[in-house]
């Protein structure tokens, strides 16, 4: 179902205020956002994903979707709602990791990055707190390093389309992107080999 | 006191400046970069190869995009598209997006399954198009396939399509999480070839099969989905013929794609049986044939490249649990034999050498599951015939053509289904036979390799014990032979099949038959590439009566009859005829194929080129363009028939001296055929040297020099020396080198050249002619006049009997005559010849 009317309306005009600099109106999107993204994903998780995978990108859709509806939205409202989404859907995954990893050892939380409409394998899942661990340290040296990753694999954009957020050259993107690419594939894989194929679950 | 975050800014710099680099260079650069802490460098060492490997999940991550609005797809969730209510996004992939929706006008609210294509429709062309394909999925009707059941544009110009909603989950984790068992794990997969070949009998290819489409549902059933949508989005024509690039993710998945999908190849059932082979190996053993978790272009590669492991060799402990065997051991034993065999019988490289349908698949499972034997064997001939293709690619490249051209061709002419299927079935007894030769013959020899000559020399040996008590059969594969014989220039050996193949048509359907026309005409299409003409036309107009006879309709054989005869008056010379007769042929395939069809288009091309050398090049000009337009249209990515449509015009810009557009379209039509192609096909190889022949007209005689050079690497080598493309580099080559004042060797060339194709064409035949003026003109050069004035006038005298006076290679033949009497000083003689030309010049 979509949202409600008065939810919509909400999140628009909070975008419309931070976007005019109001500090406090980002304060009240980014637990809305949260909140909406944990939703969705419970709803994967509990009846879609018997996998128990999620894909990230899809869910930040299908977020903007429930959140904005139809609505006539500004371009830089967008751009910040995806900045604001993609930094959300990485604590939630983070969360739901960390939370998956008190309740038991054996269900780890598989993230798929990929386009797949239903996840074929464990090749291209990974330790979403090993991703986010990296992460931070990335951000350490430059944050516009991190945030290139958040908008790439958890908001599904393409080089151009981070380049507009961002509001930098796609060169730079281009260049942010093959280097934090680079880096995490080393952080994540350090002996450089891809995962033993046999391992599932 | 370097701070970490310190020290990867620092990183980060070095690594930038390595990627500025070419590529070949970074290793080197950065092992000689001063300046930099040891163990920047050495971080700096693990990304590069980070960068190289990018296996995993960061590889592609743009397939998900929430796109910007002007590309939305995403913006439907409670809208109405048609008749339906958007309830959710249930998915998106690179093709568009999945909304799980509800007919709104429906009492009880059926649940559907909307497809968004994400390209839009550009133009009514392709929206009449998308509605025909439409029609033709909503006739697929099985149980086992998800039924398209409408479509539709939306308000913002997306197609979409609506099907049945498929609750269940894909067939490899359906069974995992059942523990299934290998004999059931086939069983279901049976269900699953019942579907394709349902599919492809009312000739859909899915081309995009893989567990995400191939559902179970709770109670069992296997639900087929997205048939032919992959051609339907494939085919929408992309801006100007250019490949999608990868990020523009094509319809389909590269682990389950195909050799020929991922090289862009015309796409058969073939395809769907490969795809097939690699489902069945992940359900036997949990993980595909080649290795994933790899960057893209490396799946491509090795799905090109590297031959599939056996199942039994790739199981693990893991995979045999899920399948309720005890240890890895048990689950390849299972699997070892003849289980292997199959799904690597369905997994070749060769489509040809797969199975010659999904049936055959099904029917070999079964046999299977019955305990009787097999008919995949295993494939101790495919190692032997990749080396051999390797060694021998032009002449295998030709006899391979013909056949998959027979093997394609049987599936893309027959549009009723059982017809289809005899087809199908006679092609791969053909394909079949020859593919025991080529595993045959190796053996016998020695292990050295074996010319294509040896193998259809053995063929048609051994075709009498074989094929005994199937003639059909038989005539099918003299037919082959001949055309094998005729591609590779072996005109006489050519002959004999041809005509066995007519001796064959009557016994086999009678005198009154169109396999006796098919005969005639073959013969005739030799006689007339030998340069006899007059033998080529009796053939040519015994076929056409025969053809009359037998109906009055025109229909697809008297096209190719007339188009022979036009091709022949072409090579006449006589081009008023040859230009209405390819009109007549353009006329017919426009009322039986179609206005924008392939072959029309190449009709248009033919009546162009004959209308060009009548010097009408404008006409030409827009008859070339209009037929190229047409086959960039219907072949959105690189193909071959738009390769050549572009060679012909590159030769009419020619022609009609405009260089530069002419040099670039020649460069653009050989890049493509190298891509195409490769570099060893004979086709590649015409346009290199086509290309040759215009530098050479053009004084850039180095350059024609470099072509020429490159074409005769392959002497030796893949192609027999008197490969009839060799035979015309030598010449080139020789004139070109004449130029450059290296009489010597241009001289040898050109010598050499007329000695060979005395040896391969009769008596009498124009071109043998023509390079006898340009061993005269050679003599010219060399201020051998005498030797000069014998074999002009002999070469004259050729050309003229074949051609007649008014052809333009006569009016050459003349114009080296009159050139060598003015430069030996006989201006008498020199007059004499000069007004022939003047007499009739235009």
């Amino acid at each position: 179902m979509p949202s409600d009317p008065s939810q919509l309306s909400t999140m628009t005009r909070l975008l419309e205020q931070a976007r005019h600099g109001d500090a406090a109106a980002m304060d009240r999107l980014l637990p809305l956002l949260y909140q909406e993204l944990r939703r969705i994903a419970e709803l994967h998780m509990r009846r879609e994903r018997p996998d128990h995978t999620l894909q990230p990108t899809a869910l930040v859709h299908e977020a903007y979707l429930r959140l904005m509806g139809g609505a006539e939205v500004e371009w830089q409202d967008r751009a910040h709602f995806l900045r604001a989404a993609s930094q959300t859907m990485r604590r939630v995954l983070v969360d739901y990791a960390r939370a998956r990893n008190a309740a038991k050892r054996g269900a780890e939380l598989r993230v798929t990055l990929d386009e797949a409409l239903v996840a074929q394998g464990d090749d291209r899942t990974l330790d979403m707190l090993v991703l986010d661990d990296a992460l931070t340290r990335l951000a350490a040296a430059d944050p516009r390093w991190a945030q290139v990753v958040e908008l790439r694999c958890f908001a599904g954009l393409d080089v151009a389309e981070v380049a507009k957020v961002l509001d930098i050259s796609t060169a730079t993107v281009t260049r942010d992107w093959r280097f934090a690419r680079a880096w995490l594939v080393d952080a994540l894989h350090p002996e450089g080999g891809s995962k033993d194929d046999g391992r599932t679950v | 006191m370097a701070e970490p975050s310190d020290r990867l800014l620092q990183v980060r710099a070095l690594f930038d400046a390595v990627m500025e680099r070419p590529e070949a260079e970074r290793r080197g650069w950065l092992e000689r970069a001063i300046n930099w802490d040891a163990d920047v460098k050495a971080t700096v060492r693990k990304l590069l190869d980070a960068d190289e490997s990018t296996n995993s999940f960061l590889e592609n991550p743009a397939g998900l995009p929430v796109r910007s609005a002007e590309s939305g797809t995403g913006f439907y969730a409670g809208q109405r598209l048609g008749s339906y209510e958007v309830v959710r996004l249930v998915g998106q992939g690179g093709m568009g997006a999945v909304y799980e929706a509800v007919r709104a006008d429906d009492q009880y609210r059926k649940r559907v399954a909307i497809k968004l294509v994400r390209r839009g429709l550009d133009s009514e062309l392709t929206l009449a198009r998308f509605r025909r394909e439409r029609q033709i999925l909503a006739s697929l009707e099985h149980r086992n396939i998800a039924t398209l059941l409408d479509g539709g544009v939306s308000p913002d110009g997306h197609p979409f399509l609506v099907m049945e909603y498929i609750e269940g989950e894909p067939i490899t984790l359906w069974c995992d999480a059942r523990t299934r068992s290998v004999r059931d794990r086939i069983l279901l997969f049976r269900q699953v070839c019942a579907a394709v070949q349902h599919a492809h009998k009312n000739l859909i290819v899915h081309r995009d099969l893989k567990p995400g489409n191939i559902l179970v549902t709770a109670d069992g059933t296997v639900k087929l989905l997205d048939f032919g949508i992959a051609k339907l989005i494939d085919d929408e024509p992309g801006t100007d013929g250019i490949p999608l690039t990868q990020g523009d993710a094509r319809a389909f998945t590269p682990e389950y794609a195909s050799p020929e999908q991922i090289r862009g190849d015309p796409l058969t059932t073939a395809t769907d049986v490969y795809s097939l082979g690699v489902v069945l190996f992940e359900l036997m053993t949990g993980r595909r044939p080649h290795v994933t978790g790899r960057a893209m272009m490396d799946v491509a590669r090795a799905v090109l490249e590297e031959p599939a492991p056996r199942p039994s060799s790739a199981v693990t402990d893991a995979a045999a649990e899920r399948a309720g065997e005890r240890s890895a051991g048990r689950l390849a034993r299972a699997l070892s034999g003849e289980l292997d065999n199959i799904a690597l019988m369905a997994l070749r490289k060769e489509p040809e050498r797969r199975y010659g349908s999904v049936e055959a698949l099904g029917e070999d499972l079964q046999h299977f599951l019955s305990g009787r034997p097999v008919l995949a064997e295993r494939d101790w001939a495919g190692y032997r015939i990749r080396k051999f293709v390797q060694r021998n690619t032009a002449a295998v490249v030709a006899s391979a053509l013909v056949l998959v051209a027979l093997a394609g061709g049987a599936i893309a002419t027959a549009r009723e289904s059982h017809r289809l299927r005899i087809e199908q079935a006679k092609a791969l007894q053909v394909s079949g036979f020859l593919q025991r030769l080529l595993s045959s013959v190796q053996p016998a020899t020695g292990g050295r390799d074996v010319p294509v000559s040896e193998v259809l020399a053995q063929a048609a040996t051994e075709m009498d014990s074989i094929l005994a008590g199937q003639p059909s059969v038989r005539l099918e594969l003299e037919s082959v032979l001949g055309q094998s014989y005729q591609s590779l220039g072996r005109f006489d050996d050519a002959e004999g099949h041809f005509r066995r193949e007519l001796t064959l048509a009557r016994e086999v359907d009678g005198e009154k038959s169109t396999s006796v026309v098919r005969g005639r005409l073959h013969l005739g299409s030799l006689f007339a590439k030998k340069g006899a003409i007059d033998q080529a036309d009796s053939f040519f107009v015994a076929a056409a009566d025969l053809k009359r006879s037998l109906t009055q309709a025109p229909d697809l054989l008297l096209v190719d009859i007339l188009s022979a005869r036009a091709s022949l008056e072409h090579d006449r010379g006589r081009l008023p005829e040859a230009e209405a007769l390819h009109r007549e042929v353009l006329a017919l395939r426009r009322t039986l194929e179609g206005d924008e069809s392939d072959n029309a288009a190449s009709s248009m091309n033919n009546v162009a080129v004959s209308v060009g050398e009548q010097n009408r090049w404008a006409e030409a000009d827009s008859l070339h363009r209009r037929a190229l337009a047409i086959l960039r249209h219907n072949h959105p990515e690189p193909n071959v028939v738009v390769a050549d449509a572009m060679g012909a015009l590159a030769s009419a810009l020619d022609y009609e001296g405009k260089d530069a557009p002419a040099d670039s379209a020649y460069r653009e039509v050989i890049a493509l055929r190298l891509k195409l192609l490769g570099a060893a096909h004979p086709d590649y190889n015409w346009s290199v040297l086509n290309y040759a022949t215009f530098l050479l007209e053009h004084g850039r005689l180095q350059e024609a020099v470099d072509r020429t050079s490159q074409i005769l690497s392959n002497r030796g080598g893949s192609m027999p020396e008197t490969h009839p493309i060799l035979v015309a580099a030598l010449l080139v080559h020789g004139r070109s080198l004449d130029g450059l004042g290296k009489m010597d060797e241009g001289g040898k060339a050109i010598e050499e050249g007329v000695a060979l194709r005395r040896q391969i064409y009769p008596p009498g035949h124009w071109l043998l002619g023509n390079s006898e003026r340009y061993l005269g003109e050679h003599y010219t050069r060399a201020k051998r006049y005498a030797d000069a004035e014998r074999i002009l006038v002999h070469g004259y005298g050729i050309v003229l009997a074949a051609l007649g006076p008014d052809h333009p290679r006569t009016k050459d033949a003349v114009k080296a005559l009159a050139d060598l009497y003015r430069v030996w000083g006989r201006p008498f003689q020199e007059e004499e010849y000069r007004s022939k030309l003047g007499k009739t010049g235009g």
